[in-house]
């Protein structure tokens, strides 16, 4: 079975080709105006050369920041956990992720299985985002691929006081009329990024092993002050730019190959201005055993007979709508239960995501 | 001797001379790199303007006034603030300074001390470097902004929480299809610009009457998307960005009136 995983990303577009052994390929390309475009694009460009078609791609996941707009993909999933998954898969030991994208940044913990235990995020500041390394990188006219080479260079730190994009820049060209080299400047500015990340992970609590994943993870100069912070060798992927797409691409493996028995998983939710939340029922997982009919502490369940189908689980009609105020969070109930609906099903059949929006 | 007060702010620098009967001379002059450098420049032009001489006593505020090597002392800028809006504006009970790189509120007593004060240096969002780098974008004057969201039907959805990211967000309003009026996106600009300030308005507390100062408060578009979250009219002194150094311009008077009795 051959699937894809595609990472839409604010200012790149990843995507990655399994089969059930192995990656077949990868492509990383910028991303377009439109996600739509950008998508196909990257899709036809991830499929050149394998001789796979379209057609034969089982199952496709989306994520990363345009993963709604992708006409192809069968389900999408927050880059979140599409991060933790790929990145569990290239290093199992790992428990604390530094996600560094273009627009944002992430502080992730996982457990051994890749699942997020807990995480946090800046997404509402281009500090210590790739955004902030291009602007500076253009106003100091160093390519954007060795900004970290040339901090590496500097023997004398410049301190910003700010991580202000906009301070930062205007900070720095002072110092550069000042005739400060630039790769005082930009280690100065990789020191500040280094810092503010180190924060975001502090409040996640770090533990052995450590990664960091995306773009920025290419930056040796960024890596090595990351390092010093951190006080752990951080374990890099190959490629750490495409752990998106490739959680992504693993997500689209289970997922594909539990679409045996009649195949339909139902998602039930809402959305509010917090995200989206979700219940769903496998339906291919579910036994019907109606043991989660009665643990769930607002009786959101029932079991009944759908399309002539044998009885399977399902959210009664009445609570759907209203959902928002009937379920407590999964989080709650593996709190404060010690039965509840996930303990009980044997088939792992119901399952609740949270997608914080943006 | 002559009372001089210098605000050396990150944009530009002020300065006001003090004799006995008020304000006799004042200038405003762009900051260069070296904050020592602007002080002098702008001290040069504001005296050139009296006919006083003899001996000066200088008052220096701002992000860079501790870097004027001729000034007697350095204060607070909240401090200055405080003295120079109770001096023009005797009945203004909280200040809002609208800086190049910061949102400063301060509540002042009847005596125009500081009864509490916050700050936002740290991020360039709602800033007047902000306000700025959207009227760059747009291709406005900062008069053409405030004739502009004057005649906005409604507002644009800006976030505003970062400069950067605001600037993308304008960029796509531009692009939108059909494209969002020019109007309403200076409107949406100002409005995320009020809500940084309410933030920092509500963290300090609010008491009537309030006064508008610093750079920004030329733009009255601005000002009456402000008062309409307040819920009352604001005060704008007759020149808003010279607060700062006329506090401090009253300090220095006050020290040589201390120093000679």
């Amino acid at each position: 079975m051959i699937v894809a995983g595609i990472d839409i990303g604010s200012r790149a577009t990843k995507a990655v080709l399994l089969n059930k052994a192995s990656v077949l390929s990868s492509v990383i390309c910028d991303t377009g105006p439109e996600s739509v475009n950008t998508s196909e694009a990257a899709m036809q460009a991830l499929l050149r050369g394998t001789g796979v078609s379209l057609k034969e791609v089982k199952y496709t996941v989306a994520t990363g920041y345009g993963r709604i707009l992708v006409p192809f993909a069968n389900e999408n999933i927050s880059e979140i956990g599409c991060h933790a998954r790929g990145v569990n898969h290239c290093f199992p030991s790992v428990r604390t992720i530094l996600d560094m994208g273009g627009q944002d940044c992430k502080a992730i913990r996982c457990d051994d299985q890749g699942r997020v235990v807990n995480f946090i995020m800046n997404d509402k500041c281009a500090g210590g985002t790739g955004r902030f390394l291009e602007i500076i990188a253009e106003l100091l006219d160093v390519p954007l691929s060795s900004i970290g080479e040339a901090a590496l260079e500097s023997r004398n730190d410049i301190p910003f006081n700010t991580i202000c994009a906009v301070f930062a820049k205007s900070e720095a060209i002072s110092y550069l009329r000042k005739g400060v080299a630039k790769g005082d400047i930009l280690s100065g500015l990789h020191e500040a990024i280094a810092t503010r990340s180190m924060n975001l992970l502090k409040r996640v609590s770090i533990e052995r092993d450590f990664s960091i994943s995306g773009g920025i993870a290419k930056n040796k100069g960024m890596v090595r002050k990351l390092r010093e912070k951190v006080g752990l060798e951080p374990l890099l992927a190959e490629d750490p730019q495409l752990m998106g797409a490739l959680g992504a691409a693993l997500f689209a493996r289970e997922r594909g190959q539990s679409r045996n028995g009649d195949g339909l998983k139902i998602q039930y939710g809402y959305a509010d201005a917090t995200g989206n939340y979700f219940i769903t029922v496998d339906r291919a997982r579910c036994d019907g055993c109606g043991k989660c009919v009665g643990v769930c502490p607002s009786s959101i369940f029932d079991v009944a007979q759908e399309n002539g189908d044998r009885p399977k689980a399902m959210v009664r009609e009445e609570a759907r709508n209203r959902l928002s105020l009937l379920c407590p969070g999964f989080g709650f109930c593996a709190k404060s239960l010690k039965n509840n609906c996930h303990s009980v099903c044997q088939g792992n059949a119901i399952s609740h995501t949270w997608d914080v929006s943006r | 001797m002559i009372a001089v007060g210098l605000d050396v702010g990150s944009l530009s620098t002020k300065a006001v001379v003090m004799g006995d009967d008020g304000i006799l001379s004042s200038t405003v002059v762009l900051s260069s790199d070296s904050a020592e450098a602007s002080a002098k420049a702008a001290l040069e032009q504001a005296l050139a303007k009296t006919s006083g001489d003899g001996d000066i006593y200088v008052v220096s505020t701002g992000a860079g006034g501790k870097a004027v090597s001729f000034s007697r002392q350095n204060k607070a800028i909240t401090t200055c603030l405080a003295r120079g809006v109770h001096y023009l504006l005797p009945e203004a009970r909280t200040a809002i300074d609208m800086g190049a790189e910061s949102i400063t509120v301060v509540r002042i007593n009847e005596r125009g001390r500081v009864s509490d004060y916050g700050n936002q240096d740290k991020c360039a969002a709602g800033t007047g470097i902000f306000l700025q780098q959207m009227a760059k974008l747009l291709r406005l004057s900062m008069e053409e902004m405030s004739a502009a969201s004057a005649r906005a039907r409604a507002r644009a959805e800006i976030t505003g929480t970062c400069a950067v990211f605001a600037e993308s967000e304008v960029i796509s309003h531009i692009h939108r299809d059909p494209p969002t009026p020019v109007e309403d996106i200076v409107a949406g600009i100002y409005s995320s610009m009020v809500h940084r300030i309410m933030v920092q308005l509500q963290r300090v507390g609010m008491k009537k009457e309030l006064a508008v100062t610093g750079g920004v408060a030329a733009n009255s578009g601005l000002v009456s998307i402000l008062a309409e979250q307040i819920g009352y009219s604001v005060l704008i002194p007759p020149t808003p960005e010279l607060a700062g150094a006329i506090g401090a311009a009253l300090i220095a008077k006050e020290n040589m009136m201390q120093g000679a009795s």
